[in-house]
């Protein structure tokens, strides 16, 4: 075991604490929320390139 | 600035510091005074990571570009929302289920600890440097216009940044971070409102939109595959997405600010709330940046907006025909004006050929006077060669000072100071973490030492902040503030990506092979750009991280008994 500073590693107390969890935690039930960022981004990303015909 | 203005800039800058203090105030652990005292929530995580992004280079420099070159900026940010995505989803879960204080602690875990020094080692380096210019950024700009010394500007910020810095660690850092973001925002909110006042009573907001699309200022997305072009919607999406996965994944100063939340979820939560408002805001700034613009066509405009520099030049020898091209400057600008005016009159008239005429008039004229700007500084640059020429740093400062009422100037360089003090106190914050975890803590327990005390992180926390200081008070070579900042963020960061990248996702690296391919793809990226220098430089953030990652690949090929190390099992 390398020195560390910190204790051992531990799981997380607010992860899935399932055995068969994903390699990414929490990836399931926050799809949703990383989908809506996506479609935010895509949303704001055409307002800003038809803004200039918009406004010409 | 009046009175009023001091008091009002004082009170909010020295009050905020004096309750970050305050607050942090009494006994301290070594853990918390590193990671915070885990009860930050989300709201606060997500305004802490946003302050410490948005320097006062940001307020300065932004609506600045914005008014020489549109908002083409933004999509420097396009990026950030899928980086913040991956940080969220990968990283975090990583940091918190190892429960490491630092990012390079992780690749202690992972790898080994050369490979956690060298991680630590080229952080504290590019951090050091970009610390210094963060003081030095808005100091150069309010000692120029407000005649204040700028040592002594240097050494103010800097005092009062390491002082709450030091004495509440990172718990003070995040808190005072959410009642600066809170000045900021009333700040620009205020100058946003009281620029479309200013224009004049029969130019609609609709209407100065429509001169800023009149002059291409209002073109956010190019589509343009070259390589050249600094701003394109590629170089925004690729080379932004390794600088914000890099910035917000592996930089300490951003790192320490989500690992001190509560739980899990809410630093999530703290990472999206910046995945969904950043690139609104930044368009918010660059908006006003394109809306100075537009002001500037309807009121008389400085030939050149470092006035300060420009009036010692005039007063100076050589100085008469500074004058002259003031004086033909001012009549272009009055030409410019009535052009504008006709425009936005035959805006009205609902005829496209004659919108389309009075449009191209207006360009013209403002094509006419922009020559006259350009030779005015070429002039002062033959006059005197060390003048900084690009004067777009001035241009929001310079309507603050002359537009804003008494109390309202002392607001907006409050959001200048409490911006600058943000980002440098969480910049303070990691450095020192980063050397008493990863420099320090190491080395003490190689030989057989304890923790590191909370008294040593104190020390190498002033410590960096004299070195940022001692940077600031010697930063005077650099021509755009915020370009310098982010040319020297992508020469680092994507080799401390690649390490990050290969840590996670390539189990079978081990250190030896990631050690010499991170030295090997640092050294090429500086070659690169110091060599050829032929691409925008966001794209150094993308060649820096594939090197490291085909580097290493390549190595652990070729050493694959030597290059295995035991640690990784402990890290998954």
């Amino acid at each position: 075991m390398k020195p560390s500073l910190s204790p051992a590693p531990t799981p997380p107390p607010d992860s899935s604490r399932n055995e068969e969890a994903p390699a990414v935690p929490g990836l399931r039930s926050w799809g949703r929320v990383y989908a809506a960022v996506v479609i935010g981004f895509l949303i704001g990303l055409v307002l800003l390139a038809l803004l200039p015909r918009v406004v010409s | 600035m009046s009175t009023l203005d001091y008091i009002v800039l004082l009170a909010t800058t020295l009050g905020i510091a004096a309750y970050g203090i305050w607050r942090t105030r009494g006994k301290q652990t070594f853990e918390n005074y590193v990671r915070g005292e885990e009860r930050v929530g989300w709201a606060t995580i997500g305004l802490a990571v946003m302050a410490t992004q948005a320097s006062a280079i940001t307020f300065l420099s932004t609506p600045g570009q914005a008014f020489e070159s549109g908002m083409g900026f933004v999509q420097n940010y396009f990026g950030l929302p899928f980086a913040l995505i991956v940080v969220s989803a990968v990283f975090l879960p990583l940091y918190r289920r190892l429960r490491v204080m630092t990012a390079y602690e992780y690749l202690g875990h992972r790898f080994d600890q050369k490979t956690r020094l060298l991680g630590a080692g080229l952080f504290l380096l590019q951090r050091g440097f970009a610390s210094g210019i963060t003081i030095y950024a808005p100091a150069i700009v309010l000692s120029t216009v407000f005649g204040w010394n700028l040592d002594l500007t240097i050494l103010t910020t800097g005092a009062v940044a390491i002082l709450y810095t030091v004495s509440g660690g990172n718990t003070a850092v995040s808190l005072t971070q959410k009642h600066q973001m809170a000045v900021i925002f009333a700040g620009m909110a205020t100058a946003f409102v009281i620029l479309i006042l200013r224009l004049p009573e029969n130019v609609s907001f609709g209407d100065a939109l429509t001169v800023a699309g009149g002059f291409d200022k209002l073109n956010a997305v190019n589509l343009s595959f070259d390589l050249n072009e600094r701003y394109t919607l590629w170089s925004g999406l690729l080379g932004g997405f390794f600088l914000s996965l890099s910035y917000f994944g592996t930089d300490q100063s951003q790192v320490g600010r989500y690992l001190s939340g509560t739980s899990l979820r809410e630093s999530r939560l703290g990472l999206m709330f910046n995945a969904l408002l950043k690139i609104p805001m930044q368009a918010f700034i660059l908006l006003l940046g394109t809306l100075l613009f537009v002001f500037y066509q309807f009121s008389p405009a400085p030939v050149f907006f470092d006035r300060t520099t420009w009036q010692q030049h005039v007063e100076g020898p050589g100085g008469e025909r500074l004058r002259v091209l003031e004086e033909r400057y001012a009549e272009a600008a009055v030409v410019k004006r009535a052009a504008v005016q006709q425009w936005v009159s035959d805006s009205e008239s609902g005829d496209p050929a004659r919108i389309s005429a009075a449009r191209d008039a207006a360009r013209a004229a403002h094509v006419q006077s922009e020559a006259i700007r350009a030779e005015a500084k070429a002039t002062l640059r033959v006059l005197d060669p060390s003048v900084k020429t690009k004067d777009s740093d001035y241009v929001f400062i310079t309507f603050v000072l002359e537009q804003l009422p008494r109390g309202v100037i002392g607001l907006l360089i409050a959001v200048i100071f409490a911006a600058a003090l943000s980002s440098v106190a969480a910049e303070l914050s990691a450095l020192g973490s980063t050397t008493v975890v990863d420099l320090y803590g190491t080395l003490r327990r190689s030989r057989g030492g304890t923790a590191p005390s909370v008294l040593a992180s104190k020390l190498c926390t002033a410590f960096w902040g004299l070195v940022a200081v001692g940077f600031a008070l010697f930063a005077r070579v650099v021509e755009n503030l915020i370009e310098a900042v982010n040319i020297l963020g992508s020469l680092f960061y994507g080799v401390i990506l690649g390490l990050f990248l290969v840590a996670f996702f390539l189990r079978r690296v081990g250190g030896h092979a990631v050690f010499t391919a991170a030295i090997l793809a640092e050294l090429a990226v500086l070659t690169a750009f110091f060599a050829f220098d032929r691409v925008g430089y966001l794209w150094y953030n993308l060649i820096g991280c594939t090197l490291c990652v085909v580097f290493s690949l390549l190595l652990q090929a070729l050493l694959p008994s030597r290059s295995q190390s035991a640690p990784e099992a402990a890290a998954r």
